[in-house]
């Protein structure tokens, strides 16, 4: 048996508008641009909405009712929801409909999409906990997988996952790390003895989410037939294909134009062709597979780039500062007891904003620009550390 | 493999000699065409003591190449009035009344305008030595100054005219009403020519949209960076002790132009002061509106903030640059600019004019529109309070300059060269 784990992973920043030097102590909303621009927040999220959540939905509930085999599993940070509950709510509604198909698994991980785990752990538990929360009230669901912000995965990170009762983690099937190994088999994390780990097939997976719609990829244009058959070969070396990207792949980062919604509409079929291919969720990968070996992971791995680490958020001085202050102020924000200030200082944790700072994308190509609602790394820098500025002003820390 | 191509190069002006980035433009990309194997030979209307380790340069008005021998013709104080003449930044006016002290100092000189002087850098062709010409494969102009010159440098060789274009009228005046021998002049060289380089995206719409070219004739080459000087003088050693105590130092440096957009520098200064008195703004350069900046200065009361420096020089650039803990360049309309990548070499953060050529080629800057003086201010306010955002500028900045040389620009002269001739 060949199994595919296909896995959408959907989030959606508050993006912090270009907020001044002299907005410092006057304006108190960093995130209600409501201008032409790319920092307003409810016109970006209309416009995904409109080109990737309602078509992709629709097409995934039409493939669940035609194929009683097709899974997937899939997760919504909290300051997605959050916006979805308040602008979106139609939209809302058609993931709720996914889900209580009850084929469709959603993922735990931080509400506020942060990489809190490697700053502050009760902050970063705090934040699983909102997440939890909100997945409850909304999906009536507890998630059983847990899915780190970028995936950023460590050993620890998998104990913890442990201890808190998660059957699953995930990370990046990166090959310096596994070696001989292959990412396409179930594995145990180091330090722990029931969790599971799965890795993305990231070769597979960016196929669809990158090279999809490129035309100078030696396999453009890339049918679902081809597709199935690429996996087909895989049969007798693998259990289970972990197809892991973002939500928006499908008609934000490849634009319907690509057909990639003509793909989709065919993946299920041409994978289930194969009598011997199946779908399952993440948490029945955990469970239907056996641990095949022991990974260790003692260094932070994410999906990101090339070199598949946090460079893209912490690799210069205004990314690394800007997070050293964030959490310096930790308690003084906490302690102030005012939730309006605590959200807000949350809202800042989302690694979007210092990902906005990065300037490696001039070596790295153009997949940081495309996704910076900035003109440059220093604007985004600009308009977090004046709000950051004025939050502490608010809660009177010096 | 086609012979080495032979360049006859036309300008203006030629470091040291220099009040705006032109003459240091030519030389830098004259040493790099010379690097790669492309025979320059470099026209200047004018004798002055010049010399040039790696280029020839020839004299138009006596012939003499310094190839062969390097001569004085006048007394220093006649040269200087001379070099002054040759400033391609005056007004007409302005160079009536350099002419006139030529003259009293006792200078001869046929042409009596600025624009006879143009027409008599064309006449003094007909004059040169024909050996001057001999072998030429390229006729290389730059700027309308040099355009008669080069014009009738083509109709004596037959050899393609290229007409390169540092500045057109329009920015020089940006905005205000446009001189119409000038704009005919350019005009005149850019359809004469065979093809047209411009410094700049920018500029090449400027030359489709005002000239009326065709934009399959031209060929966009930004300039490279020149090397920082190996001399440095000390004359701005004393303002060490400002920084020393602390003090935030902006600096504006260029010719106190319109098209340097000074004025938009001086309010975004006014509303810094607003919310950091321990700033301080140089304005380093000369220029035509230098009485009316100095006066803005004294009416909005921030005098104490400011010092003018007036004309420096390449040697003073070094310590000036050393102070600044950010540049802004706020130009109205700039068509490449010096200015920024002598910045971002310094190591120094730079708000940078997006209405500037120079912006195509850095990503590494704070951009503005001229016009934001809020937006330039709550920058200046960021650079000086933030180091992370100082350091990382400084160091992508240094990069990224590294890389934006003139021998790139020449390479790419280099082949318009053998697609030409």
């Amino acid at each position: 048996m060949l199994t595919i784990a296909l896995y959408l992973k959907t989030h959606q920043p508050f993006r912090i508008k270009h907020y001044r030097a002299f907005d410092i102590g006057h304006d108190h909303d960093y995130f209600n641009d409501k201008g032409d621009g790319n920092t307003n927040n409810v016109k970006i999220l209309k416009k995904i909405c409109e080109k990737s959540y309602k078509p992709t939905n629709k097409l995934l509930l039409e493939l669940l009712k035609k194929h009683p085999e097709f899974k997937f599993s899939i997760s919504l940070s909290g300051t997605l929801l959050e916006q979805l509950e308040e602008h979106a709510p139609a939209t809302l509604e058609t993931f709720k409909k996914l889900i209580d198909t009850g084929r469709v698994e959603v993922l735990g991980e931080t509400y506020y999409h942060s990489l809190a785990f490697y700053y502050s752990l009760s902050e970063f538990e705090e934040q699983v906990k909102m997440q939890n929360k909100i997945l409850k009230r909304i999906f009536g669901i507890t998630p059983k997988v847990f899915s780190n912000t970028e995936l950023a995965y460590r050993n620890d990170l998998a104990s913890w996952a442990e201890q808190n009762r998660y059957k699953g983690i995930i990370a990046e099937g990166w090959d310096p790390i596994l070696g001989w190994r292959s990412s396409n088999f179930v594995y145990q994390p180091k330090g722990t003895e029931k969790i599971k780990l799965l890795l993305k097939n990231y070769r597979l997976s960016d196929d669809i989410a990158f090279r999809f719609g490129d035309r100078n990829w030696s396999e453009w244009p890339l049918t679902a037939g081809k597709f199935g058959s690429w996996v087909g070969a895989l049969h007798g070396n693998a259990e289970t294909i972990n197809l892991f990207m973002d939500y928006e792949t499908f008609g934000e980062h490849q634009w319907e134009s690509t057909g990639i919604f003509d793909f989709l509409k065919h993946l299920p079929e041409e994978i289930l062709k194969n009598k011997n291919n199946g779908f399952l969720t993440l948490s029945e990968t955990c469970k239907t597979y056996k641990a095949h070996d022991t990974v260790d992971m003692p260094y932070i791995v994410t999906w990101a780039d090339t070199e598949r680490d946090l460079s893209a958020w912490t690799g210069n001085a205004m990314q690394q500062s800007s997070i050293a202050e964030l959490y310096r102020i930790e308690k003084q924000i906490l302690s102030t007891k005012d939730k309006k200030i605590i959200d807000d200082w949350r809202k800042l944790q989302t690694s979007d904003h210092v990902y906005y700072m990065c300037t490696k994308w001039f070596a790295d190509g153009d997949v940081h620009k495309y996704f910076s609602p900035y003109d440059s790394p220093y604007e985004a820098f600009i308009a977090f550390t004046n709000a950051l500025a004025d939050l502490k002003l608010r809660a009177h820390i010096a | 493999m086609s012979a080495k191509k032979k360049v006859l190069m036309f300008g203006w002006e030629y470091p040291p000699y220099h009040s705006g980035g032109l003459g240091v433009a030519c030389k830098g990309m004259a040493h790099a065409l010379i690097d790669n194997d492309v025979h320059v030979c470099f026209v200047l209307p004018t004798t002055l003591t010049v010399t040039d380790e790696k280029v020839p340069l020839l004299f138009a008005d006596t012939a003499i190449s310094t190839a062969k021998k390097t001569t004085t013709r006048q007394s220093p104080h006649l040269e200087t009035l001379a070099r002054e003449l040759y400033n391609p930044y005056l007004s007409s006016v302005q160079y009536e009344i350099k002419l006139a002290e030529f003259i009293q100092a006792g200078g001869t000189i046929v042409p009596r305008t600025l624009f006879e002087q143009v027409e008599h850098y064309g006449t003094l062709m007909n004059i040169l030595p024909r050996s001057a010409f001999q072998g030429v494969d390229i006729i290389h102009a730059h700027d309308w100054l040099c355009f008669p010159a080069g014009i009738a440098a083509k109709k004596i060789t037959g050899k393609p005219l290229i007409a390169h274009i540092h500045a057109t009228e329009f920015d020089r005046c940006a905005g205000n009403t446009v001189n119409e021998y000038v704009y005919n002049k350019e005009r005149e060289g850019m359809h004469i020519a065979d093809h047209i380089i411009t410094v700049s995206e920018l500029t090449k719409n400027t030359v489709i949209e005002k000239y009326g070219i065709h934009k399959d004739k031209i060929t966009v080459i930004h300039n490279g960076n020149t090397q920082p000087v190996t001399q440095v003088s000390n004359r701005f050693e004393s303002l060490r002790g400002l920084k020393q105590g602390g003090a935030k130092i902006v600096l504006f440096a260029g010719r106190i132009t319109i098209q340097k957009g000074v004025d938009y520098f001086i309010h975004a200064a006014q509303r810094v002061l607003e919310h950091d008195k321990g700033v301080y703004f140089i304005v380093a350069g000369t220029g035509d509106m230098e009485e009316q900046i100095k006066s803005l200065v004294k009416r909005l009361n921030i005098s104490n903030h400011f010092l003018f420096t007036g004309y420096y020089t390449l040697e003073d650039s070094p310590t000036l640059f050393a102070l600044a803990d950010v540049v802004v360049v706020p130009s109205v309309s700039e068509p490449f600019g010096i200015i920024p990548l002598e910045s971002m070499s310094h190591g120094v953060p730079i708000i940078l004019s997006k209405q500037s050529g120079a912006s195509e080629v850095i990503s590494h800057a704070l951009k503005v529109d001229f016009w934001d003086t809020e937006k330039i201010a709550s920058d200046i306010l960021a650079i000086i309070h933030h180091a992370p955002l100082r350091t990382t500028l400084r160091d992508e900045g240094k990069h990224q300059v590294s890389g934006i040389t003139w021998d790139k620009a020449a390479k790419k002269i280099k082949h318009l060269y053998t697609t030409l001739s």
